[in-house]
């Protein structure tokens, strides 16, 4: 009883030590290598005269450059996913809809859980057999040669 | 030498008794030392394990030559993990080897008989075994640097120290399961079973620390923490060996 | 004492798998970045948990076996080392399939990962040790035990440290509804470990009686083999 007691306590105690371990916490976002490869970063165009000369008279004339700006705008617009044909949307839809509601891998992981679990307890079940069977065999000879020393006196 | 038929007075036991307790250090320290150099001197004799765990070194190294670069760009990622491996396999090999003469001797059971407390047996062997690593780490880092032309002793002292921690630390550990092993059959695969799993943190830090001085540019600094790091690990597993060693080997 | 406590065990264990598998499909909300894969949270971490425990558990009972040679203390080491090798290998399984999921792919080589394969691997070694090496091999299970159980802090920040990428940790605070639910898990996954402990030991004990028993008749000379 002492013993048990003293397990429990070891048992519980383990716990609340472990489980205020980091294990307790969800794994840390993927390492930087798992994520896609990032944004290209823009091509470092060397300094050639002209690229010199006309950065040079932009800086100088504000209007201009506001002017390349308001050009240059509705080419990166927001309004991307608006000028997406039907396909690319429907697939941008059935993609987020797919990472949003991942069954599969949910299935698989709890279907992984249950298997392993059950093995073991399969595994349990057949040792205890193969006990009760020792224990029948055990039986079986001592009463054979308890019968045969009662014969022989 | 039929060491198994020692003839065994009972005045013997209770004088051996009282000199296989003796908590004073001098005498464990001097019987562990009577063992280690029984130990070297034996294979001084015949040089059997250096000769034949030396050339498994060096034909490991060939073949992870082979293995490995392709290019003289891969040198400097391979280097470390070559040298640790090379260590680790013909250790285990030369471990093995060490303990097999003891059992077909049957020397174990007169060494573990002898008034030498068991702990200085221990000690004995452990330092015998580190001896042996550490020739085959001095034969393999040398022949590293030339086949592959790594730097390897571009910071000669801070990869001697990691070299004599890891050889320490692998003895340790190595002595303690060999010892249990001794008499356990299919202990040939058992003891690369049961020692790899422990000695994973010390390959982690010997690797690391070798890598950092192997590096374009050697950070000695990063080397020295994995160096500190090692001496944690032995000091932890030297203590965790005294507390049960006893226990553990029988006979 | 076990009549009572296994029989009370396994109904907690299995009242709670009932409610907590309730509980994290219909009441818990989805979480804001890995979405409906970090259902897999709830029940990976209280195995992870109870792997630990298990590692604990045999580590601690090999040792008080080596030093006072008791058999009991073996029968409790033999459990816990064998519960810890089934634990593991679920942690290991849900583990990589969350990590598929999450990350796409089936294996990183990340701190805990790495640590938890270890100790998996050790207990392994514990059991197979204890399967093949003949006599004197609950003391070579028990050392390894020992060894392992000392072991695991020194692989954790071994790994830790040399980390290639910088760990973000991502603590996450979660909502009560979520925070509930885990805990029950947890409870749920302790009363079951605790059952299946319970039962193991008592059978690792009723085989080694029979084992005496075998001998006791075998030196009276009342059974032949």
């Amino acid at each position: 009883m002492r013993r048990l007691v003293l397990a429990l306590v070891v048992i519980v105690s383990s716990a609340t030590a472990a489980a205020a371990q980091p294990a307790a916490e969800p794994p840390p976002p993927p390492p930087p290598t798992a994520t896609p490869p990032a944004p290209a970063a823009p091509p470092a165009t060397a300094p050639t005269p002209t690229r010199e000369a006309c950065t040079k008279a932009i800086n100088e004339t504000p209007e201009w450059k506001n002017d390349l700006i308001e050009q240059l705008k509705p080419q990166i617009s927001s309004d991307f996913y608006a000028k997406l044909d039907k396909d690319s949307h429907d697939r941008h839809e059935q993609d987020s809809i797919l990472i949003a509601r991942n069954h599969r891998h949910v299935v698989m992981a709890y279907a992984a859980l249950w298997v392993l679990s059950i093995g073991f307890l399969l595994y349990l079940w057949r040792r205890q057999q193969r006990l009760t069977d020792q224990i029948g065999r055990l039986q079986h000879e001592l009463e054979a040669a308890l019968k045969a020393d009662k014969d022989r006196k | 030498m039929t060491s198994s038929k020692i003839s065994i007075t009972g005045s013997r036991t209770s004088a051996g008794a009282a000199a296989g307790r003796t908590t004073a250090g001098v005498p464990l320290l001097r019987h562990a030392a009577a063992v280690a150099w029984k130990d070297l001197r034996v294979e001084l004799r015949s040089r059997e394990i250096v000769y034949t765990t030396g050339f498994f070194a060096v034909l490991l190294v060939v073949v992870f030559s082979f293995a490995f670069t392709r290019e003289p760009s891969a040198v400097a990622g391979v280097t470390p993990g070559m040298l640790w491996v090379a260590v680790a396999f013909a250790g285990t090999v030369g471990l093995g080897r060490a303990f097999d003469r003891e059992r077909e001797g049957d020397t174990m059971r007169a060494l573990l008989l002898s008034p030498a407390p068991r702990l200085a047996v221990f000690f004995g062997k452990a330092t015998a075994i580190a001896a042996l690593v550490l020739a085959v780490a001095a034969l393999v880092a040398p022949l590293l640097a030339l086949l592959l032309q790594a730097p390897l002793f571009e910071e000669p002292l801070p990869l001697v120290v990691c070299l004599v921690l890891g050889s320490v630390g692998f003895a340790l550990v190595g002595t303690v399961f060999a010892a249990m092993l001794l008499r356990v059959r299919s202990r040939d695969v058992l003891l690369p079973v049961v020692l790899y799993p422990i000695l994973v943190p010390m390959f982690i830090a010997g690797t690391k620390a070798t890598a950092a001085l192997v590096a374009a540019r050697p950070d000695v600094a990063a080397a020295w923490y994995w160096i500190q790091f090692l001496g944690v690990y032995d000091a932890l597993f030297f203590g965790i060996s005294l507390w049960t060693f006893e226990s553990l080997v029988i006979e | 004492m076990n009549r009572i406590l296994v029989p009370i065990m396994a109904l907690l264990a299995a009242v709670g798998l009932a409610v907590s598998a309730w509980g994290i499909f219909v009441v818990t909300p989805m979480e804001q970045t890995l979405y409906y894969s970090q259902k897999i949270f709830y029940w990976h971490v209280p195995n992870a948990t109870m792997l630990f425990v298990a590692v604990f558990v045999c580590g601690i009972a090999s040792l008080v076996y080596l030093k006072k040679r008791d058999a009991r203390w073996d029968d409790i080491a033999l459990a816990s080392g064998e519960l810890a090798v089934v634990f593991g290998a679920i942690v290991l399984a849900t583990g990589s399939i969350w990590a598929r999921a999450a990350w796409g792919h089936w294996w990183v080589w990340e701190t805990r990962l790495v640590t938890s394969l270890l100790l998996w691997l050790i207990m392994v070694g514990v059991v197979l040790v204890r399967r093949f090496a003949g006599t004197g091999a609950e003391r070579l299970a028990a050392g390894l035990a020992v060894f392992g159980m000392v072991d695991v802090p020194l692989i954790y920040v071994g790994v830790k440290q040399g980390d290639l990428h910088p760990q973000a940790k991502v603590v996450q605070t979660l909502d009560t509804g979520m925070r509930l639910t885990f805990w029950l898990s947890m409870a749920t996954f302790l009363f079951l470990f605790v059952a299946l402990l319970l039962t193991r030991i008592q059978t690792a004990r009723a085989e080694r009686q029979l084992r005496e028993l075998h001998e006791r008749g075998l030196d009276a000379g009342l059974l032949e083999s």
